[in-house]
Formats: C-alpha cells, structure tokens, sequence
C-alpha cells in the first residue's frame, strides 16, 4: 500500500467493531498485462485489448505498395489480411534481429492490426502510473510500470498506436 | 543575506540553481525514452517511487547529447507543481550566493540562450549561471496547440 502512495489505518470502538480504511490514489491503476521485448527496450501492453498473439513467418509476409508513406506489410491470418505494423520503426528503436518475430493483435473500429515485436516475456498484473507530465505525455502511451529492474517501462495502449498508423496513412 | 544554491556543470560551463527548488539529486542509472517526446528529453527515471521525466541539459542547450561519466547527475527540481529531472555531467558543489550580487545576464546571453540564463554571479573566480527553471522545464503545453 505503502508503494503505491496509499496508507492504511483502523479505528476500533469498543462494542461495535471495527473500521478498516484502505486508500489508494485514483492516478493509479492495476492491469492484467503481457510484458514483450522490441528494439531492445520492454513494453507492456493490456491483456484485454489483445485478441491475439501470433508467430511471424516473415517468409509469408505480403509487402503492399508504398506509395507515398512507408510500405505496408500484411499478414495472413485464417485467410484474413491484417496489416503488421513495425514497433520498432514507429518508435524509432534501434534494430534488433529476432529469430521468431511476434505479432500482437488488436481491434480497432471492427478491423485487425498486428504489431510487430521481438519477444514476448510473459504476463503479470502491473501497477500503471500515469505520465503526468507535458514533457512526455504521448497518445498511445498510457504510463509507466515498475517490472521490478529499477527502470521505468512504458504501458502502450496499442489500439491507440494503430490509430497513429492510419491516421498518417490518410494524410499520405 | 546568501542562501544556498546547488551548482552543476554542463558542457564545461557552471550553472545554479536555488537548493530550495531541488528536490533530490541521483545518479544516473539510464533512462527509459518515451516516444514522441522532445528531442532534449532524455527519458523517465523511477526516482523514490515517483516516475519524473530527466531533460537532457546538453541537448537542451543546443549542444550534442554525450556519452556519461559516472560523475553525470540528475538534479530532481519542482516548479509549478511539477517535478523533473535536469540530467548535467556533474554536480558536486553547493555554493553559498548571496542575491544581491547576482546581475542580469547580457542580453546576448538571454537572446542566444532562450532565456535559459536568468543572470550570472562570481563564485570565487568563476562565472556561474542561475537557470530560469520554468523556461528550461518549458510551458506545459510542450507539444503546441
């Protein structure tokens, strides 16, 4: 409770029992989240907006063409196409070379959208803070967690994220 | 009358600020970078169980961001309400400065500055400069309208 800036504390009356009072700060959240690995640097990202997680064969990837922005890659799946958005570019993280890329899948307005990733880690309730501050308030970030190594990782709100993705394809 | 003030050095020039604006200092461990966040921000830190974003001195004062010494420092300042952290190449003096002394800085110094530099006193024989903190933390609405 401590930890997450909340406190603690009873009031006992004698005859009448007891009152437990448990405050927590409203800034904070705690989600179900997976935790995964791009471009060398951990993100986790809502168990509940995943629909999916799916192995990349980059082999079967289809490169739509470019045109003005940047090319398009789709992924097949059941027969579905669903355009594989890179983390990694869309950050500007540095390359990494992952031997069995993931693809993370989420829903936005009825259509898919898979987001390209290194590794996923794992999954685990997290503690959310919100970023407060103008200097790194960002659409698609949510805040920050603790995976327990002493630095900061960033909660992506990934249905955001694909929103950015057609958003600069429109105005392409 | 002098008050405290702590002083830190950045791309070999000295600058301070008053200890009553600095929260705490650390070391520093890395950064997490956030994208879409100004170029001079270096990144968010967990400092004491608060998470505080850590501008980048260096970068912010037009000069290249460097590879960090052990001696590099983030000073956890507070200015309207917001906590932030000022990442310099070190930190290792606080001095006593006594107000009065203290001079408006030249005005090619202000121009050329941004405003960073509110004015400049001798601290002995060197020249130190007092930060503006709400120009270098900037408005809140970085990302413009």
């Amino acid at each position: 409770v401590d930890e997450l800036g909340g406190d603690l504390s009873l009031r006992t009356e004698a005859g009448r029992g007891t009152t437990f009072f448990l405050r927590i700060p409203l800034t904070i959240t705690i989600v179900d989240a997976f935790s995964f690995r791009c471009g060398r640097q951990s993100f986790v990202t809502p168990v509940s907006i995943v629909e999916e997680i799916v192995e990349i064969d980059r082999a079967r990837l289809t490169r739509a063409p470019a045109g003005a922005g940047r090319a398009v890659r789709i992924l097949e799946r059941r027969g579905t196409p669903v355009p594989l958005i890179s983390l990694q570019q869309m950050f500007h993280l540095p390359e990494s070379d992952a031997a069995v890329p993931k693809g993370i899948i989420v829903r936005r307005a009825g259509q898919p959208y898979a987001f390209e990733v290194d590794q996923m880690l794992g999954q685990q309730e997290v503690v959310v803070r919100p970023l407060e501050d103008a200097l790194v308030r960002s659409p698609g970030i949510s805040g920050s967690t603790d995976l327990g190594d002493g630095q900061p990782t960033l909660v992506l709100d990934l249905v955001a994220l694909s929103g950015r993705v057609s958003a600069r394809e429109a105005h392409a | 009358m002098s008050t405290l003030h702590v002083a830190f050095k950045v791309s070999g020039s000295e600058y301070v600020v008053p200890a009553a604006d600095v929260l705490h200092m650390e070391s520093f461990q890395g950064a997490t970078r956030v994208p879409g966040s100004p170029e001079y921000v270096r990144g968010i830190v967990q400092v004491r169980g608060r998470v505080v974003p850590v501008i980048d001195l260096r970068v912010r004062f037009g000069d290249q961001a460097a590879e960090l010494s052990p001696d590099a420092r983030i000073i956890v300042v507070q200015a309207d309400g917001r906590a932030v952290g000022l990442l310099a190449d070190s930190a290792r003096e606080v001095l006593r400065l006594d107000p009065t002394q203290f001079r408006a800085a030249p005005e090619v110094v202000i121009d050329g500055g941004q405003g960073f530099v509110k004015s400049v006193t001798q601290a002995g024989a060197r020249i130190v400069m007092l930060l503006d903190l709400k120009k270098v933390l900037g408005e809140e609405n970085v990302h413009g309208e």
